[in-house]
């Protein structure tokens, strides 16, 4: 496994230099070279670390050479150059040889202190060699629906929405409701929202899924229920990443009847905008001027038509990249919320937490577990580039 | 601070469901209305009276109110700091509900494409069909760029909505180098102007198109003359005229005017008949094209050859009429406008007419 992954980050140290001479040669004007600098910009610390890890295997090489020497005294000089900034010397190896034996164990301890380092240095190398995710910064737009249940579960899913907009506090970004389907006795059917700053999808991303609740709900007389809401977060993607041709919309308004124009005086500028090659359509309702409403319907329309692209993309890749991939399956349950017991479980890892739900909910843990299956995720993506050699 | 105040006036409001009855708002547009409110009002909130306000917006602070309330925590002590006098608010709402006066009266303002603009009594209130004004303004500057190279105007201009709109369309094609290169040309021969002129008879609308120019930025590319219709302009022309001999001298016409029959004045839906001003409303007797009517008579002389103008209509009665209007339309013993286009409006309505000068 490890001379795969430095056979790896041998090849990106190489494309890194390659790529320096490329662009050498490239007009900074050119669309070209934009390009070329963003890719240099995410080798680099790949390259850099290559190289480091060269450096150290040598000195650690080195080191152990020198340590299991025959006591030459050539080489302790040598040794003592090396070492310079260690200020050790390094005496012949355990079978039949005079030396200083404290200086042996000194050099020792350097020895294994740089090869831990080292063992660091791969490990941290190992996850940069993932593939780059751009949408790890990207911003969310949120969707949340409360599925399988009775009326109650519509509590459920405001509990959720609630829980991510603490969350989003936490994190400081920003957090607007674009749109929301209230019950009729309170709590929200669905909502949309868009969460904005720096490594929102990257977390939210894990949210995805089916989010199982286990509850007493205050009218079903003592009865346990159980019952479902379903969150997807999509990455907002940029008007250059997704472009959408006037043509393909069609904006539609909800205009009862009547003349319109001079004739009403409304505040009422909701959109629904659809798009008529996926048939995929968008409504905000929720700003203040209907131009508003509609750069809004169009930012969510095109996080929806990103994530088409991106599962598009996925297909095309191994089945197995495909599921380790984190394209949300939204028929996966990965979470249950247990307010009887006061436990919820992640059951992607396998996490249990003992905690009052709803103040789980409040803030201070979903990150934790967020922290987990990401983590879960990269080792297993790992493995299998590793795998894939 | 009161803060049972705001949940009263929303119990006020779904009683208005049936305000659907002239067209007016439905409870959840009232609903909406009141959330506003709160958005600009609120500034900050405590639990406590000890504890230091924190600012917040209402947003935030009704979803914390929420989860208080399912969790079962008390409320009762939690206050808010407001930007205004709570009697305000309720007077505010007493008017909203009681008297139908326009939403955008009582806050003050209009929120119309990206921009806040100032209203009042005395100004129609944009309505959200005029936004799409501005886009035929950039499709024609897109098809004919010499189009921005020479001023426009806006007939009827109320709170200045589409002059400003147009003036920040112009203002971002400054950008463009080629665009420059025009204007710097244009002021080395001495004509000094601006962009766009906007036109009112009403001294209310050009008080507030003036104020509503400066807080959105354009005022030093947009003038703001007293009068009516095109007479204003033609003193404009003559200077103009003196100078460059030319046939025409906008490079476009927009406008918004009355167009609602006489007949219809009456069933208006209570914000707008009983509060806007039926001057900016009453087209006329008959179909109701007074004012369309002499626009459109004294376009030809006002426009340069290729420039554009788009006119705001009632829909699919008078714009066909419109149409027809601008198609027949003679000046020099030939058709002054040809490409007269009837434009959809964001609801489907066949709402706007454009044409081109011949």
């Amino acid at each position: 496994m490890q001379e795969v992954a430095e056979r790896k980050l041998a090849e990106a140290h190489s494309r890194y230099q390659a790529l320096q001479d490329t662009i050498a040669d490239t007009s900074p004007a050119s669309e070209a070279y934009q390009r070329l600098m963003k890719e240099s910009a995410a080798l680099l610390p790949l390259s850099e670390g290559y190289q480091q890890l060269q450096r150290l295997q040598k000195e650690a090489q080195g080191l152990a050479e020198l340590a299991s020497g025959e006591g030459d005294s050539e080489l302790a000089a040598l040794a003592e150059e090396e070492l310079a900034g260690l200020q050790q010397q390094v005496r012949a190896a355990a079978a039949g040889t005079a030396g200083d034996s404290e200086l042996a164990a000194l050099a020792e301890e350097e020895l294994a202190g740089l090869q831990q380092q080292v063992a660091e240095l791969r490990e941290s190398l190992l996850l940069a060699l993932l593939p780059p995710d751009s949408s790890e910064d990207a911003n969310v737009v949120l969707e949340l629906r409360a599925s399988v249940g009775g009326e109650w579960v519509v509590g459920f899913a405001e509990d959720l929405l609630d829980m991510y907009r603490s969350f989003a506090g936490e994190q400081g970004w920003r957090f607007e409701v674009l749109e929301s389907k209230s019950g009729d006795s309170g709590g929200i059917k669905s909502a949309t929202a868009l969460i904005s700053g720096p490594g929102a999808f990257g977390q939210l991303r894990w949210e995805s899924g089916v989010h199982r609740v286990t509850m007493v709900p205050s009218n079903s007389q003592g009865k346990m229920q159980t019952g479902t809401t379903v969150v997807i977060a999509l990455p907002e993607a940029s008007e250059v990443e997704v472009s959408i041709a006037d043509t393909d919309l069609r904006i539609e308004t909800c205009r009862a009847s009547g003349k319109g124009g001079q004739h009403v005086n409304t505040t009422d500028s909701a959109v629904r905008v659809v798009h008529l090659p996926t048939g995929i359509a968008v409504s905000c309702q929720n700003e203040r001027s209907q131009g508003q409403n509609r750069s809004q319907a169009l930012r969510v329309l095109r996080a929806k038509l990103y994530e088409m692209e991106l599962q598009k993309h996925a297909r095309e890749q191994s089945a197995q990249r495909k599921a380790a991939a984190g394209n949300a399956n939204t028929n996966e349950r990965i979470r249950s919320y247990n307010y009887q017991d006061g436990r919820v479980v992640d059951h992607r890892v396998g996490l249990n937490i003992n905690i009052d739900v709803p103040r789980f909910m409040e803030g201070g843990r979903l990150g934790e577990v967020i922290a987990a299956v990401k983590l879960a995720h990269q080792q297993q993506l790992l493995q299998e580039m590793l795998a894939e050699g | 601070m009161g803060w049972r105040q705001t949940v009263i006036g929303q119990i006020l409001d779904i009683k208005d469901a049936f305000e659907a009855a002239d067209g007016g708002p439905g409870a959840g547009e009232l609903q909406r209305e009141v959330t506003w409110v709160l958005d600009d009002v609120i500034a900050a909130w405590r639990e406590q009276e000890q504890q230091q306000w924190q600012p917040c917006c209402w947003q935030q602070l009704e979803l914390e109110l929420q989860a208080a309330g399912r969790r079962g925590r008390p409320t009762g002590d939690w206050q808010v700091l407001l930007r205004a006098p709570l009697q305000q608010l309720q007077q505010l709402w007493r008017l909203r509900l009681q008297e139908r006066v326009p939403f955008q009266y009582l806050i003050h303002t209009a929120h119309w494409r990206d921009l806040v603009l100032s209203v009042g009594p005395g100004i129609l209130c944009p309505r959200p069909e005029t936004e799409a004004m501005v886009d035929l303004a950039a499709a024609a500057i897109a098809a004919n760029p010499a189009r921005a190279a020479a001023p426009w105007a806006d007939l009827g201009t109320g709170s200045g909505a589409i002059a400003i709109g147009t003036a920040r369309l112009l203002q971002s094609m400054q950008q463009d180098p080629q665009q420059a290169g025009r204007q710097r040309k244009q002021q080395q021969q001495g004509v000094q102007q601006p962009q766009v002129w906007a036109v009112d008879l009403s001294p209310t609308a050009v008080a507030y198109a003036a104020a509503n120019a400066e807080a959105c930025g354009v005022q030093d590319m947009l003038q703001v003359l007293r009068g009516s219709w095109f007479e204003p302009l033609q003193q404009q022309q003559q200077q103009q005229q003196q100078q460059q001999q030319q046939r025409g001298w906008l490079g476009g016409v927009l406008s918004n005017p009355p167009y609602i029959p006489a007949v219809q004045m009456q069933g208006l839906q209570a914000e707008v008949g009983q509060h806007e001003p039926w001057s900016a409303l009453d087209g006329g007797p008959e179909e109701g094209l007074d004012s369309l009517q002499v626009i459109c008579s004294g376009a030809a002389d006002m426009l340069l050859p290729g420039g554009f103008l788009a006119l705001e209509t009632a829909g699919s009665e008078q714009a066909p009429l419109v149409q027809q209007l601008l198609q027949e339309q003679q000046a020099g013993g030939a058709a002054a406008f040809k490409d007269v286009r009837v434009h959809e409006d964001c609801y489907g309505v066949p709402r706007f007419v454009s044409a081109t000068r011949n």
